[in-house]
C-alpha cells in the first residue's frame, strides 16, 4: 500500500522538526521578566500608575489593529503575537506614574504607527519603538514627563483614593506636596544653590533606591527586581550577555573617571548604576 | 587553563535537538525481513556520475553479481542485492523529494538468496594497499552517513595525501536515528576490524573512533573491541547537532579547521562513517559487495519502530507494512533523520546506499506552522556551525539579491538545518538557501553556456573573416594574373607584329 505525506506545508528541506519557541513566547518571556518591576511600580505609585498602564497598552493595541487593517494584513492573528502589547509596556515604565491619560496614547499612537509600523511592521523597525516614543514625548512635553510622583502607595493612609487619581489621571489635576525630584534631578538643583555632594547626599538612601521605594518612572525604580528580570532572561537565553554588560560597563567607566577626579561634583559609578537613568 | 581560555573553541554553533532515540536504541536489528519480491535498483545511489547497467531485461542473476559497472573518476558500482530474474531496465521514480524518474533496474527475486562465487581473503594485510581501495571501489561502497561519495576515491586521496589521521564517525547526531548506534552495539568487532583495513590501505598511523556520550553501550562495545589495536582510539565527544558533520567532527577531535574550498585529506586528516568501516570489513574479509544495509524506521505514525537489515532496492512501503506504519497519521515522510533528511512524497520509492533512516512523522512531531516576520533576534547566528548570518543571507535572497547572499557565504551553508530548527518565526531558512545555491548555479551555467556561444560565434566570424580574406587574395591573385596574361599576349602580339613587319 503506497501512504503519501500528509502535511499542509510544503517544505521541501529541513529542518522539519522545531523548538517551541515562538514570537509570542519570546515576547511573553519578556513580558515575565519585566513584571515584578512592574507590578511593584504600580503597587508604589497607585491607581493613577494603573489607570495610566492600562490606557496606555489598551491604545497601543488600538493602534496596532488600525494599522493592520490599513496594510491589509490578518489582524487577529497578529494583534496578539505580543509585540505591541510589549512595546506599549516598556513605554509605560519609562513613564512618569502621574503623567495624564493622553501622554500614554499619543506615546503609545507615535510608537506603535511611526516606530514600527510605517517600517513594515515586526521585525523592521529601526529603533526600539518604545524608547523612540519616550524621546519624542520627552521633546514634545518635558513638564509632564519630568513630574515624579511620590511614593505612595496603594492602601496607605496618605496615598490618593481611587476617585483622587482617577482625577489626577485624566483631568490632569496633581494635588500639591504630591511631587518631587528624582535622585539625580535633586542633585543637579541642589548644585545650583552651591552646595557640595557630601552635603546633598545626606538623606539619599542607597537601599531604597536598590529596592525601588523612591521617585522614578513607573516601572523603573527598583535596580533589584530590574536586574533579577534581565539575568532570568539570559538564563532563559532570550539575551545575551553583551548588550547590558557593554552599556553598564560604560556608565560605570565613565562616571568613575569623572568621580575620581572631582568627587565634590560628580556622584560616585554605584549611585549612577543604582538609579534611574534621570 | 589562560591558554584553553583563550583557545578557538572546538564547537562551533550548534543545537540541542530532542533526540527521540529510545524508540528503536534498545532492540537488536531485525535480521529476518522477508526478501521483497522485486527491488527497484536505482544506478544512481553515489555522488558522481551513474554507473552503467551490464546486464539485458530477461537475464538471471545471483545475489552479489555486478549489475551495472562504475563510469569515470568519482562513481560506484551496483550489484544485484539477491538473486533473480532481471525484469526491467527503464526510468522510476526515485527517492528524492521530486521522485523524479532516474534510470533503475528491476530485479524480480527467486527466493533462494543465492551469492555469487564470492572470494574470501584470509589476510587483508597482506594485500597491497592500493589493492584495498580497489576492492572497495569495486564493491560499490559510499559514504553511508549519508554523503555517499564513492570511498575508494577518498582512500586513495588519503594515501596520496599522506593523512596522519582517520577519523571515525560514530557521531550519529541526527534525531530518530539510531543504525550506527546498533551497528555499533552488535557489529563493533567487525567495525574494527573494517578500520585496521582502511588504515592499511591509506597508509596511515592511527585511527579516532568518536561517538557521541548519549551512546554508552555503542561506546562500551567499541572501546572494548579496539582494546588490542593500540592504533585506534575510542573516545566520546558531547552530544550537539551537527557533531557528524565532517568539518565539525575534525575541529572537535584534532584541533583542526579545514579552510573554505580545501579537503580534509589535504590537512591529513580523513573521515569514514562506521557504517563504511563495516562494509569495507564485509567487502574485504569475505568479498560481498555493498548490497544491503540497516535503516532506522521510525517517526510517530510508525507503530514497531526497528532497526531493520533490507537488501537496497527495497520499497519503503514493504518497510512501512513490515513496521506497522498508520497512513492516517503520516504527515510527512522523511528519508534520513529530520533535520537534514529529504522529504518524500510518498513510500512507493526504494531504500538506496544512503538510506540511513525512513521516518513517517506525525502533524504532531513536525514543525508545520506558518512563516512569521523576522525578529531579529539572531539565535540563527548564534547556532550556525558554519559561522554564517543566515537571517542576512535569506532577507537578500527574498529580495533575489543571490550575489550579495554569496558574499555572505551561501556556498558554504552545509543545509544542517539548525537555523530552521530555532527560528521562533517558522522561516524556513534552508529551503531559502537550497532555492538560492540552485539559482546560483542556473545562473553560472546559463553565463557559461552564453560565454561559450560568444566564442563559438567569434570563432566562426573570424573563419568567416578568413575565408573572405583569403577569396580576395585569390580573386585579386587571379586578376593580376589574368591582366598579366593579358599584357604578355598583347606584348607577344606586338612582336608578332614586328616580326611580320
Amino acid at each position: 500500500m503506497i501512504i503519501y505525506a500528509k502535511a499542509t506545508t510544503k517544505l521541501r528541506s529541513g529542518a522539519h522538526i522545531g523548538t517551541k519557541t515562538s514570537v509570542s513566547s519570546i515576547m511573553g518571556k519578556v513580558m515575565l521578566a519585566i513584571a515584578p518591576a512592574t507590578v511593584f511600580g504600580l503597587y508604589c505609585f497607585g491607581w493613577s500608575a494603573i489607570f495610566l498602564f492600562i490606557v496606555t497598552l489598551v491604545s497601543a493595541l488600538f493602534f496596532e489593529a488600525c494599522c493592520l487593517k490599513l496594510a491589509g494584513r490578518p489582524v487577529k492573528a497578529t494583534l496578539f503575537d505580543g509585540s505591541a502589547l510589549l512595546t506599549a509596556w516598556l513605554l509605560a515604565m519609562t513613564l512618569p506614574p502621574f503623567a495624564p491619560w493622553w501622554v500614554g496614547v499619543v506615546g503609545s499612537g507615535f510608537a506603535i504607527i511611526l516606530g514600527k509600523q510605517v517600517y513594515g511592521g515586526l521585525g523592521q523597525n529601526l529603533f526600539n519603538p518604545a524608547m523612540l516614543a519616550r524621546v519624542a514625548l520627552l521633546i514634545s512635553f518635558p513638564i509632564e514627563l519630568t513630574t515624579w510622583a511620590n511614593v505612595s502607595p496603594l492602601f496607605f493612609p496618605h496615598s490618593p483614593d481611587i476617585m483622587e487619581s482617577w482625577r489626577i489621571t485624566f483631568s490632569g489635576i496633581v494635588p500639591d506636596g504630591m511631587t518631587g525630584a528624582t535622585t539625580l534631578g535633586y542633585i543637579k538643583t541642589e548644585f545650583s544653590q552651591n552646595r557640595l555632594l557630601p552635603d546633598i547626599l545626606k538623606d539619599y538612601s542607597a537601599i531604597s533606591n536598590f529596592f525601588g521605594w523612591t521617585r522614578g518612572s513607573l516601572g523603573e525604580t527598583s535596580t533589584l527586581l530590574l536586574a533579577g528580570g534581565g539575568v532570568w532572561l539570559m538564563q532563559q537565553k532570550i539575551i545575551t550577555w553583551h548588550i547590558p554588560v557593554s552599556l553598564l560597563a560604560t556608565v560605570f567607566l565613565l562616571s568613575s573617571s569623572f568621580h575620581l577626579a572631582d568627587s565634590s561634583h560628580y556622584v560616585s559609578p554605584f549611585l549612577h548604576l543604582n538609579s534611574q537613568a534621570r | 587553563m589562560l591558554r584553553n581560555l583563550f583557545a578557538k573553541p572546538r564547537l562551533r554553533g550548534g543545537v540541542h535537538a530532542e533526540e527521540r532515540k529510545s524508540a528503536t536504541e534498545n532492540s537488536p536489528v531485525i535480521t529476518h525481513f522477508p526478501l521483497p519480491k522485486k527491488l527497484y535498483i536505482p544506478l544512481q545511489q553515489h555522488v558522481g556520475k551513474p554507473a552503467e547497467p551490464m546486464i539485458k531485461v530477461g537475464d538471471t542473476v545471483l545475489k552479489g553479481q555486478l549489475l551495472a559497472y562504475s563510469q569515470g573518476m568519482i562513481s560506484a558500482p551496483v550489484h544485484a542485492p539477491s538473486s533473480g530474474l532481471i525484469i526491467d531496465v527503464n526510468d522510476y521514480p526515485a527517492p528524492h523529494p521530486s521522485a523524479l524518474p532516474i534510470r533503475t533496474i528491476v530485479l524480480e527475486t527467486d527466493g533462494k538468496d543465492e551469492w555469487i562465487n564470492i572470494v574470501q581473503v584470509d589476510d587483508p594485510f597482506a594485500l597491497a594497499p592500493e589493492e584495498i581501495s580497489f576492492r572497495v571501489g569495486a564493491a560499490g561502497i559510499v559514504g553511508l552517513g549519508g554523503a555517499t561519495f564513492p570511498t575508494a576515491v577518498k582512500l586513495n586521496m588519503g594515501r596520496e595525501n599522506q593523512v596522519q589521521t582517520l577519523i571515525i564517525n560514530g557521531a550519529e547526531c541526527e534525531p530518530y536515528l539510531t543504525c550506527d548506534d546498533r551497528l555499533m552495539q552488535e557489529r563493533a568487532a567487525a567495525i574494527i576490524d573494517g578500520v585496521r583495513i582502511m588504515l592499511h590501505g591509506m597508509g596511515t598511523a592511527s585511527a579516532v573512533v568518536a561517538v557521541e556520550d548519549n551512546k554508552s553501550h555503542a561506546y562500551s562495545a567499541m572501546y572494548t573491541a579496539a582494546l588490542p589495536y593500540p592504533q585506534i582510539e575510542v573516545i566520546q565527544i558531547p552530544t550537539r547537532y551537527p557533531m557528524g558533520w565532517d568539518r565539525q567532527l575534525i575541529r572537535y577531535v584534532t584541533g583542526k579547521e579545514i579552510p573554505v574550498g580545501a579537503r580534509s585529506s589535504e590537512l591529513g586528516v580523513t573521515i569514514h562513517n562506521v557504517g563504511t568501516a563495516y562494509a569495507v570489513h564485509k567487502a574485504i574479509r569475505y568479498g560481498q559487495p555493498l548490497v544491503n544495509r540497516i535503516v532506522t524506521v521510525s517517526g510517530g505514525a510508525v507503530a514497531l519502530p526497528m532497526n531493520v537489515e533490507v537488501p537496497l532496492g527495497t520499497l519503503i512501503n514493504e518497510l512501512f507494512s513490515f513496521c506497522n506504519v498508520n497512513a492516517d497519521k503520516t504527515a510527512r515522510i522523511i528519508m534520513g533523520g529530520p533535520m537534514m533528511g529529504d522529504p518524500l512524497p510518498h513510500s512507493a520509492l526504494p531504500v538506496v546506499k544512503g538510506t540511513s533512516g525512513v521516518l513517517a512523522l506525525t502533524k504532531d512531531e513536525l514543525r508545520d506552522k506558518q512563516e512569521q516576520p523576522c525578529i531579529r533576534c539572531a539565535s540563527c547566528i548564534t547556532v550556525c556551525p558554519a559561522g554564517l548570518r543566515p537571517l542576512d543571507m535569506a532577507n537578500n535572497i527574498r529580495i533575489n539579491q543571490l550575489d550579495t547572499a554569496v558574499d555572505l557565504g551561501l556556498k558554504d551553508c552545509i543545509s544542517c538545518g539548525c537555523c530552521s530548527y530555532i527560528c521562533p518565526s517558522n522561516i524556513p531558512l534552508v529551503q531559502y538557501f537550497k532555492y538560492a545555491s540552485g539559482e546560483v548555479m542556473a545562473r553560472q551555467q546559463a553565463q557559461h553556456k552564453s560565454e561559450q556561444t560568444k566564442k563559438l560565434m567569434d570563432a566562426r566570424n573570424a573563419r568567416l573573416d578568413k575565408i573572405a580574406r583569403l577569396q580576395a587574395e585569390e580573386e585579386r591573385e587571379r586578376l593580376a594574373a589574368k591582366a598579366e596574361r593579358e599584357r604578355r599576349l598583347a606584348a607577344e602580339a606586338v612582336e608578332a607584329e614586328q616580326e611580320v613587319s
